[in-house]
């Protein structure tokens, strides 16, 4: 009987050792292009036609340190060159308002750098947050507090909130692109953002998740590189998105649909759909084609050129009516430990004469690895 | 009008929730029915329609701002 007990111990104690050290850890990489489509040559007044080229690396480390312990770290650095509308015009009085182009290509960098904390108390995860992103003309502070708690036998599955607050500081560069105000000194934008969802599950093969946020903007709003810019230094907005999931077993396919209604008190009101379906080929190849339809109003102080009265006013094409489609396919393939992701996109917008309104390309690859 | 049509939807949706067990959350609990599959690209596709659109937030924590224009 002696024997017998030592020989479990023994062997007992030698599987705790071969066990590794408690860690649950994945490293991601994407490298990721970024190119809009040049405005047509006829449709600038003066400056250049080339729009952004954007090369972005990010950067993930998801870590849990212990039953109770996560950390995560995201950093992400961008290099970006090309020129941008400063503001329009409409020389030919043809009622077709042209671009005047920032001339010299601009270049620029950004890093964003992310760090959190997760504590996880039995069935609430609480969430600490703080982000720094840096880059010539622009600098933003934020910090965000999360909290999600999960019920696991109802079907009320989970709540989540969450808080953050972001301090940022804008100091334009040395341009001539200014807005006519021309900032000469360092500006100030704050804001505080707010959250509450609910997710259900439906039955086995289907959740749903619903979300309300507010966001109050307060600071310098306005864009210091677009001439004729004079926004209000106050915008309160908010989204509420529903996001649903629904597995179909024949097909081994996830469908996954968001919606989100937007609106603020600058009178942008504006409805996103998006579709993906998330395919298993085969146990390692995952095809997820995807589509986004996106359409938004006007805000009230958004005009083209020819009446610039008014306290505030904007020629921003992204402050006009318009609508985008975007389509894209992304694929996976995983084996035990690393996951490879390579996925293109195409976006379209229209809607107005706006000759501003992008059309883009998106390339990515990257890398998952768990270990 | 579109968001009353919409929360009829859901309101149906919900009374047609049956319980599910924890052993039965299988097909859940499986990467393509997360409320995100690839959270970096979904990080950039934020970012991008953040600088690109008149329209942001509704995806949780809003984080801080960028100068992008």
């Amino acid at each position: 009987m002696k024997t017998n007990k030592n020989t479990v111990i023994l062997a007992l104690t030698s599987s705790a050792m071969a066990l590794p050290a408690y860690s649950n850890n994945t490293i991601s990489y994407r490298y990721s292009n970024y190119q809009e489509d040049d405005v047509p040559e006829g449709r600038v007044v003066t400056g250049s036609n080339k729009r952004y080229d954007i090369d972005i690396h990010q950067f993930r480390l998801l870590s849990e340190l212990s039953d109770n312990y996560k950390f995560g770290l995201d950093i992400a650095q961008e290099t970006l060159s090309g020129a941008s509308p400063w503001y329009t015009s409409d020389p030919d009085n043809d009622g077709n308002p042209d671009l005047v182009m920032s001339s010299a290509s601009i270049k620029d960098e950004r890093t964003d750098v992310n760090i959190s904390g997760t504590y996880i108390n039995d069935k609430t995860n609480y969430t600490l947050t703080l982000g720094s992103s840096t880059e010539d003309d622009y600098q933003a502070q934020s910090a965000g507090i999360d909290i999600a708690k999960n019920f696991r036998n109802r079907t009320l599955d989970s709540i989540n909130a969450g808080l953050s607050l972001s301090a940022d500081t804008i100091d334009p560069t040395n341009s001539i692109f200014l807005n006519q105000d021309r900032l000469t000194e360092e500006a100030e934008k704050d804001s505080l953002s707010l959250y509450l969802g609910a997710g259900w599950i439906i039955n086995k093969l289907s959740t749903i998740r619903s979300t309300l946020s507010y966001t109050k903007l307060e600071g310098y709003l306005t864009d210091p590189y677009k001439f004729l810019d004079r926004r209000p230094n106050i915008k309160t907005q908010w989204a509420w998105t529903v996001k649903y999931r629904y597995f179909l077993t024949k097909l081994s396919t996830a469908l996954q649909t968001n919606y989100r209604y937007y609106t603020d008190d600058w009178g942008v009101d504006s409805h996103t759909l998006e579709t993906s379906l998330y395919t298993n080929i085969s146990e390692s190849l995952k095809f997820i084609p995807s589509f986004r339809f996106y359409e938004q109003t006007a805000a009230d102080f958004y005009r083209l050129p020819g009446n610039t009265d008014g306290i505030f006013y904007s020629d921003d094409s992204r402050l006009s009516n318009f609508y985008a489609f975007s389509g894209g396919l992304t694929i996976k393939v995983k084996t035990d430990s690393i996951t490879y992701v390579i996925s293109g996109e195409r976006y379209v917008s229209d809607g107005n004469e706006h000759q501003g309104l992008v059309n883009y390309n998106t390339f990515t690859i990257g890398i998952d690895y768990s270990f | 009008m579109q968001n009353t049509i919409l929360s009829l939807i859901i309101i149906i949706i919900l009374g047609a929730c049956t319980p599910v067990k924890p052993w039965q959350r299988g097909t859940l609990a499986k990467e393509e029915m997360s409320w995100s599959y690839d959270p970096l690209q979904d990080a950039l596709k934020t970012h991008i329609t953040f600088s690109k659109e008149g329209s942001s937030g509704g995806g949780g924590s809003a984080g801080g701002g960028c100068g992008c224009n």
